[in-house]
Formats: structure tokens, C-alpha cells, sequence
């Protein structure tokens, strides 16, 4: 159904472009098949699958263990600012540090999570990220129609704000659902929002992004026509 | 750039009334609809956020009436977009010319498919009687990726041929405020809703297929996600 590609760039503090690299995407995880596959499903019937999020930590689809999400919905949403007012996420395309050993497996981005959000603990900061610009300026509003098929491509720019090189060796595209963590007759509670990664990359060499450079980084997803 | 090397595979299977197979077609499928991809884009965002930016999603179900997706809108979001049981089935749907996900059977030729709204002139029920719809239930890691098998079978319980010319893979989509019950942020575990019916992949049959009286036909699509 879907092929995927990515492109990473990193360029200098006068905005020369240092580094480029492009290429099939190799992994739709399968934590996002998983849930892809329970979204078939209504309420009464929807399977357990285990799901990890980001970090490893578990949920589940269904309604038989906790913490669980139901019938997953929105198994595409990115809108983290809007979701959570006070959330750091920031969308939809995370970097860890390491390549990961099997990325169709892998639950995020692998080695340190350092573009994910806002905050003084990462070395990366979100730039020209719009909160008040149509889907925050990573992306396009509605589907474009290219030689490939239907187009969907997010791209987010991270500045490297630390006094250090940071190493970017993978990439994940992250979505995220809400899971309930008990709930009594009626009423649920212990919402937790659970960012999953849709596709996982390794980068097939890493790169390094000095202080005060910006790396930019895309996913294109195809539906062929 | 390369070309996508990943895609949808739709098989054609026509057996006699005794169970044999007489033909077989395997044949890339041509076409994701426009409005599967206008779906999947709405589905990325709140409710909050489709109204603060002012967008409207414009689909198309079944039987081409629009659904407006914004604030204020039939919808106001994009919960769920590949539904695929018969149940929760909006009203409307269920006393269409086919009232349930599956594959369904066009007589005619779509002019562009992409933009089509599910199969040309759909083949009523009581001319090809339909199986349940088989959808993937667990998943299914191969060599080319991930795969995800949808199948459902037609049978001719009519007296003459019937020409098959175009299909369409056919899900329920549903959002606030109709969505069925699922757990919200805000307001627990609601009751049953609707589900409206949307094609999000429709094709051409070059030729077409002709199923005599008593034969059956099998759609198959195979899609795989790359790995």
C-alpha cells in the first residue's frame, strides 16, 4: 500500500548545505501495523495486540488489559500541540542517536531520543515550527498528486542549540493515541498520550550536526495511482 | 526518483458452479482515491485545530454525497477510516445498493478512478451475492514487506452473465460527533454510532469479467507496507 522515502540535511551556521542524504524509507513498524490492523475492528470485537510506545513502554488495543486504547483511532494524528496544550512534543519526525538493529521492529528512534520536543534537555530545538501557521508549517493541508501517486510529505527542522555535536544515526515518524489506564463503569480515567512510531530509519551512515547547525528532515509517503 | 517499489496487488478469481477455478487476473491496482488520501490527512488533526485554521475536508461517500469535514461540518474530525464489519453501518447505507465494507463489483468502467466514489454502476446484491468481507486480523511480515490481505467473494445467483468492469475497496469512516463508542478524552466510553461508507481504492478490470449464472468471483487485494 504505502512506499515511503526520506531526506535529510544538514547545513552550517550560514546556511551552506553541508550534508544530504536520501532514500527509501525500509520500515513501517510493527507496532503501527498492529494498530493499523485493530482499527478494522469495532468495540465489542476489537483484538489485544501489545503495543510499545516511543520508550518501550507497553499499552495495548482492546479493551481487556491496561493500560489500552480501544479500537486505536487516529492511528495518523500529529496534532500533539493542539491535543495536549501544555504538551513538549513537538511533530512528527524524531532522531535518536543510533542505528537501530532491526528498524521494522525498533519502537522509536534508537540510542538518545535529541529531537522530540521542546526543553533545555535536548540538545535540538524545533525551527520555523509554527504553532499558529495550518499544520504547523511541517506539511501540506491536503494530498498532492504526483508522479508517484498521492503525496503526503512532513518535514521538520531541528537547530542544534547545545555547545556540542550531536549524532543523528536514525529517524522515526511518530504518531500518537491516548490509553486509558483504568476505568470503572462509565467513567474512565488515567489518560495517558502514548507517541508510537510509525516508521523507523537508520540513516545509512550517521550524521554529525555541529552547535548552531539545522538539520532538516523529511518523510514523503505514497498511495500509487 | 525511484519509482515506488511497493503498491497494491488486486487478484481475480471466477469459479464455475462447480469450484473450479476457470480464470485468474493479477493485476497492480491503478488507484488510492482522492478521497482516502483527503481522509487520512483530515484523520492528523483535532477537531480544535480544523476549525482554529479554517479548513475544510471535502469527501465523497459511496453514493457521491459530500461530507464536509470542519467545524460545524457533517464531521468535525476523522476518528476511524478503515472500518470493515457490516455492524454500525450509518442508516443511509443500509438500504443502498451495497450496505456493507468489502470489495464491491462495478458494471461499468470508471472514467478516472482516482477520483471515483466507489465502483461504476454498483452490481446489486441480488445479482451477486456477496461473502463476508476477509480482512487482516494479524500481521503478516513477509519478504516484500507487510502484508495485508482483503478478499470477499460473489456469487451470480441470477439467470444471465453479469459483466464486472471496476472494483472498489470499500471502509466505513466515521468522527465526532457520530463516531460509535470509543474512549474520549472528555466524555468516556459513548454508545453505539455510525459509520459512513467511502471507497478508498478503486480499479478498472481490463477486461472486464464476465461471471455466468451459478459462478462465483473473488476479489483479493494485497497490500504491502514497506519493509
Amino acid at each position: 500500500m504505502l512506499a515511503a522515502r526520506y531526506r535529510v540535511e544538514v547545513r552550517d551556521r550560514d546556511g551552506k548545505l553541508v550534508t544530504v542524504i536520501e532514500g527509501d524509507s525500509k520500515s513501517f513498524t510493527m507496532n503501527f501495523i498492529k494498530l493499523l490492523i485493530a482499527s478494522h475492528y469495532n468495540q465489542n470485537d476489537v483484538p489485544t495486540f501489545t503495543i510499545y510506545n516511543v520508550i518501550g513502554n507497553v499499552f495495548y488495543t482492546g479493551n481487556i488489559q491496561t493500560p489500552y486504547v480501544g479500537v486505536p483511532r487516529q492511528i495518523f494524528f500529529i496534532d500533539f500541540p493542539h491535543f495536549y496544550l501544555s504538551s513538549s512534543l513537538v511533530p512528527a519526525i524524531w532522531l535518536g542517536t543510533s542505528s537501530c538493529a532491526n528498524p521494522a521492529l525498533a519502537n522509536g528512534p534508537c540510542g538518545s531520543l535529541v529531537a522530540c520536543c521542546h526543553g533545555s534537555q535536548f540538545p535540538f530545538s524545533p525551527y520555523n515550527f509554527s504553532s499558529s501557521a495550518p499544520c504547523y508549517g511541517i506539511m501540506s493541508c491536503s494530498p498532492s498528486l504526483t508522479e508517484e501517486g498521492w503525496a503526503i510529505t512532513i518535514t521538520n527542522q531541528w537547530l542544534n542549540t547545545s555547545h556540542s555535536p550531536v549524532t543523528v544515526a536514525s529517524m522515526a515518524l511518530v504518531s500518537g493515541i491516548v490509553a486509558i489506564s483504568s476505568a470503572t463503569a462509565g467513567e474512565v480515567s488515567g489518560e495517558v498520550f502514548e507517541p508510537y512510531a510509525i516508521i523507523v530509519d537508520s540513516l545509512p551512515s550517521p550524521v554529525t550536526v555541529w552547535p548552531g547547525f539545522l538539520i532538516t528532515v523529511s518523510y514523503t509517503i505514497y498511495f500509487p495511482v | 526518483m525511484p519509482k515506488s517499489k511497493v503498491g497494491v496487488t488486486l487478484r481475480i478469481e471466477v469459479r464455475d458452479d462447480k469450484g473450479r477455478v476457470v480464470k485468474v487476473i493479477e493485476t497492480p491496482s491503478r488507484s488510492f482515491t482522492q478521497n482516502f488520501a483527503t481522509l487520512l490527512f483530515a484523520s492528523m488533526w483535532t477537531e480544535d485545530s480544523i476549525s482554529d485554521w479554517n479548513i475544510t475536508y471535502t469527501v465523497y461517500d459511496v453514493m457521491g454525497s459530500p461530507i464536509y469535514i470542519a467545524g460545524g461540518g457533517f464531521l468535525y474530525d476523522v476518528l476511524f477510516l478503515f472500518y470493515s464489519e457490516p455492524q454500525y453501518i450509518a442508516p443511509p447505507y443500509q438500504s443502498y445498493i451495497i450496505y456493507m465494507p468489502g470489495i464491491w463489483p462495478g458494471a461499468a468502467f470508471c472514467p478516472d478512478p482516482k477520483y471515483a466514489y466507489g465502483p461504476c454502476s454498483p452490481i446489486s446484491t441480488s445479482v451477486l451475492s456477496p461473502t463476508l468481507f476477509s480482512f487482516p486480523s494479524s500481521p503478516v511480515y513477509t519478504a516484500s514487506g507487510w502484508q495485508m490481505a482483503y478478499s470477499q467473494t460473489w456469487t451470480n445467483v441470477t439467470s444471465t452473465p453479469v459483466i464486472v468492469s471496476s472494483v472498489a475497496l470499500v471502509f466505513g469512516v466515521t468522527g465526532d460527533p457520530i463516531a460509535p463508542g470509543y474512549l474520549s478524552l472528555n466524555f468516556g466510553t459513548l454508545g453505539p454510532g455510525y459509520y459512513i461508507l467511502y471507497a478508498a481504492i478503486v480499479d478498472n478490470i481490463t477486461p472486464a469479467v464476465v461471471i455466468d449464472s451459478g459462478y462465483s468471483v473473488t476479489f483479493t487485494y494485497t497490500l504491502l507496507y514497506a519493509v
